[in-house]
């Protein structure tokens, strides 16, 4: 069992497959190897040996040459003794040309009768060879000239041969190198297969090292199990998971589209609205426009009516002073009297009608001053009051006494308390009461203004200071008042409060500080 | 190739063995009798002059070249000299060419006269009986060198004399000199010497033989009795096999080699006793102007001989040598490398 699971690992393991394959080439390299360096080995000490045994061969052949020549066995042994005294040289022999033992040394296999030596210079005997080589002799000189003289060679002619040396060599020298050889290639053979081994493992192992990562990662993601050790599995599990992750991505792709359309429907949509809203403001645009004008067309009335009002103050003063004389006429009836003094109180109220109405008209001062504001409110009321009374507007007054003044511009405080009255008269258009009221709040002062009318709506409220702003006729308002006075208290660091209910009234509360305020 | 000094001048034709001081005597009269010879022995014409050299080999041709160098003379003034100047045509017949096709070619040419170099030369020049021929590097003419008119020569081997001259020179304390020789060929040589050495107190150990393989046995006989050993020019002794004995036994014995010829030194000889080529040149040169001025008898120039002593063998044995052996003009020392000659 545990066998069959380590062979399974060893297949299923891309590094134990490729050390495998690794070692498998190296020791088939290292047996190649081993063998190729044993056989040249094996030449070269048989050419070794086959070289030594005929330079010996030779050599005891050229040393022998005298004593081959005279037969002398002592100067034959004295010639060959060096030679036979070689470890590996089992004996020497020496013939006579005509194939007679003239010399042995070492034993009968140097011994061997014979006029015609190998041609390869060389016999094997098992175990040792037996080297030849001729004893030869200069040919004696042809001629007595010769004694004296050393002549050339002639072309072709042999040298003679007097006889035959020969050396038997051992072979256990070649074999004992061939088995050192073969000892040390096998020895080096193996140190360079474990070392070659352990590099492979080295590097297989390094080399797998990423792959490993790549596959627990794989793993953790869930796309190799945990017995998957697999290579080949594990990544047809990753191109399976690829696939899918392809198909959630066009799914993804399709819904991505669809909520693109979608938005696109609904930016189309609201393109369309903003194109109403548009519609909408440059509607009220032009209608701000057409209220402007109508502004101007009052203010141009305005002025008008301030140049009328002078011009009807000097009769009034000078019809006022008739009829005052008149009354003081002591030959005067009694009810003519107070006729004449009722004429000289119209005409005072007439005056006074007028200085409002020029007042009103005239550009503001800018001269911040201390302004009673029970008085501007008795002022402005006086302003209104016949056209209260016309509209049966019921005017009531809870002025506080002893108010203290406030740093302003009074001209500009008259123009937001008309504001406001003429807002409550156009607020009650089947009557009602008008209610003003100062209050002393510490440092500040408060001024109320009150009516019964219609009231406004939270929307009409929140925009009611908007510049252009009216709920009135576009002839009867041009929805700057409000807006105007509420500048006009913000400048002089107060405040407006508007308090309001449809159908029961509204109320503005104009909260001005006592001490002088930079805006 | 061993380079030679310069030509010894000549020594007289001595009758036997002399100190030094006769010796310089000797020298002194053969440049004399040269001169005299060279002077008298005036020719009328211009010479044509053929040199058969039996073999193509380098001493051969040396010689001819000493020989021409004496032989030549510059245009004379007067007579037919003037017009027409010596000549010389050198010959070499291949060892293929039949003798008797050689022989019809020197008669073609018509010679003044034929210098024939080594024996196969004076056998062919003999054929021609009418023209003066002088012979040159012969070993033991013998009988070629006899019986025909206008035929003289320059002898090859030194005289007895010469080697016991320059063993005296060498080896003054020596007093056995040993020698193997075959008695049919080289004995009266040692018998000569032996007659000589008598005198001096020099005893000479010959060993006889009638085979070259008996020479190393017989080598063997002379050790420890003798102070040099003689190379004798001698076919029966000398071959290359026993010229190793002959050095293996000097050099073992510790006593210098004489041998006859130059080569013998890179072969282990000390000593070498030889005739110059320059003087064998000059000689001959000498015997052919008195041929060809009509002295048919004229008779073999005696020369001095040349002594080449061979440093490194000397060194090798270890022999002391006399301090005036180094400033002897006789002596040659060589340092042989190939022993050419």
């Amino acid at each position: 069992m545990a066998a069959a699971s380590l062979r399974r690992r060893l297949r299923d393991s891309f590094a134990a497959t490729v050390f495998a394959w690794v070692a498998a080439a190296l020791l088939g390299v290292l047996a190649v190897g081993v063998a190729l360096v044993v056989d040249a080995q094996r030449r070269l000490l048989t050419e070794h040996l086959l070289e030594r045994g005929g330079t010996l061969a030779r050599l005891v052949a050229q040393g022998a040459r005298l004593g081959v020549f005279v037969e002398d066995p002592q100067a034959l042994a004295q010639a060959a003794a060096a030679v036979a005294r070689e470890p590996e040289v089992l004996a020497v022999a020496v013939h006579a040309a005509d194939g007679r033992r003239l010399w042995l040394s070492g034993g009968e296999r140097g011994d061997r009768h014979t006029t015609v030596p190998p041609p390869a210079g060389f016999e094997d005997l098992g175990g040792a060879r037996r080297f030849w080589a001729p004893v030869l002799a200069d040919p004696d000189p042809v001629g007595e000239e010769a004694l004296y003289f050393r002549a050339e060679p002639h072309p072709g002619a042999p040298a003679q041969v007097i006889g035959y040396a020969a050396v038997v060599l051992s072979e256990d020298e070649l074999a004992r190198g061939l088995a050192e050889v073969l000892w040390q290639s096998l020895l080096v053979g193996i140190l360079l297969l474990v070392l070659g081994m352990a590099l492979t493992y080295r590097v297989v192992r390094e080399s797998a090292r990423p792959l490993e990562h790549l596959l627990a990662d794989l793993r953790a993601r869930g796309v190799a199990g945990e017995g998957e050790g697999d290579l080949r599995g594990t990544f047809t599990g990753v191109v399976q998971a690829l696939d899918q992750a392809v198909a959630e991505v066009q799914t993804l792709n399709r819904e991505l589209e669809a909520r693109v359309a979608e938005r696109t429907a609904e930016l189309q949509a609201a393109r369309d609205g903003l194109e109403v809203k548009v519609a909408e403001r440059t509607a009220a645009l032009e209608r701000t426009h057409r209220q402007l004008l109508q502004a101007e067309k009052l203010a141009a009335v305005g002025k008008l009516s301030a140049s009328i009002a002078h011009e009807f103050n000097n009769p009034i003063f000078a019809v006022r002073n008739v009829v005052q004389g008149l009354g003081q006429d002591p030959g005067i009836a009694s009810e003519n009297r107070e006729l004449a003094a009722l004429a000289v109180g119209e005409c005072d109220r007439m005056a006074a009608l007028i200085r409002n109405l020029q007042s009103f008209n005239r550009p503001t001062s800018g001269v911040v001053a201390r302004v009673d504001l029970n008085r501007a409110a008795h002022a402005m009321l006086q302003l209104c009051r016949r056209d209260f009374a016309d509209r049966r507007i019921r005017v009531e007054t809870a002025l506080a006494p002893g108010l203290a003044p406030v740093w302003a511009v009074e001209d500009q405080v008259k123009q937001v308390l008309l504001n406001l009255l003429r807002n409550a008269g156009d607020a009650m258009l089947t009557g009602g009461t008008v209610r003003v009221g100062t209050e002393d709040r510490g440092p500040e002062v408060a001024l109320t203004v009150a009516d019964t009318g219609v009231g406004m709506s939270p929307a009409v409220v929140s925009r009611l200071f908007e510049p252009f702003f009216s709920t009135k006729a576009a002839v009867k308002g041009t929805g700057l008042g409000l807006s105007v006075s509420y500048g006009i208290v913000q400048g002089h660091g107060g405040r407006i409060e508007v308090e309001s209910q449809p159908g029961e009234g509204s109320s503005f509360t104009v909260i001005l500080p006592k001490e002088r305020r930079e805006p | 190739m061993t380079r030679y000094g310069t030509a010894d001048a000549g020594r007289g034709a001595g009758s036997g063995f002399s100190s030094d001081y006769g010796g310089v005597l000797k020298r002194a009269l053969f440049l004399a009798l040269a001169a005299v010879l060279a002077l008298t022995a005036t020719r009328a014409t211009a010479a044509s002059v053929v040199a058969l050299l039996g073999a193509n080999l380098p001493p051969y041709q040396e010689v001819v070249r000493r020989f021409w160098e004496a032989f030549a003379r510059p245009l004379g003034s007067v007579g037919p000299k003037s017009i027409a100047p010596d000549s010389l045509t050198e010959l070499v017949p291949p060892p293929s060419q039949p003798p008797a096709e050689t022989v019809r070619d020197l008669r073609a040419r018509r010679p003044d006269l034929v210098l024939a170099v080594g024996r196969r030369a004076l056998e062919l020049a003999r054929e021609l009986d009418s023209v003066p021929t002088v012979y040159l590097l012969v070993p033991a003419p013998g009988a070629l060198a006899e019986g025909r008119p206008g035929l003289a020569g320059v002898p090859l081997e030194v005289p007895a004399a010469a080697w016991l001259e320059a063993l005296r020179l060498v080896l003054p304390e020596a007093k056995a000199l040993g020698v193997v020789y075959d008695p049919a060929r080289t004995g009266p040589l040692v018998e000569e010497v032996r007659r000589l050495a008598s005198g001096p107190g020099l005893r000479v150990v010959a060993e006889p033989v009638s085979s070259s393989r008996e020479v190393p046995g017989r080598l063997g006989g002379l050790r420890g009795q003798i102070d040099a050993l003689w190379l004798v020019p001698d076919p029966t002794v000398v071959t290359p096999t026993t010229v190793e004995a002959f050095a293996s036994f000097s050099l073992a014995a510790r006593v210098p080699l004489f041998a006859f010829a130059d080569q013998y030194l890179g072969k282990g000889a000390a000593v070498s006793v030889t005739h110059s080529l320059d003087a064998m040149g000059q000689a001959a040169a000498a015997v052919a102007s008195r041929l060809l001025a009509g002295d048919a008898g004229v008779a073999a120039p005696a020369l001095a001989p040349r002594i080449a002593l061979n440093r490194r063998a000397l060194g090798t044995l270890g022999i002391p040598l006399p301090a005036d052996l180094f400033r002897d003009p006789r002596v040659h020392w060589l340092e042989p490398r190939d022993g050419s000659r």
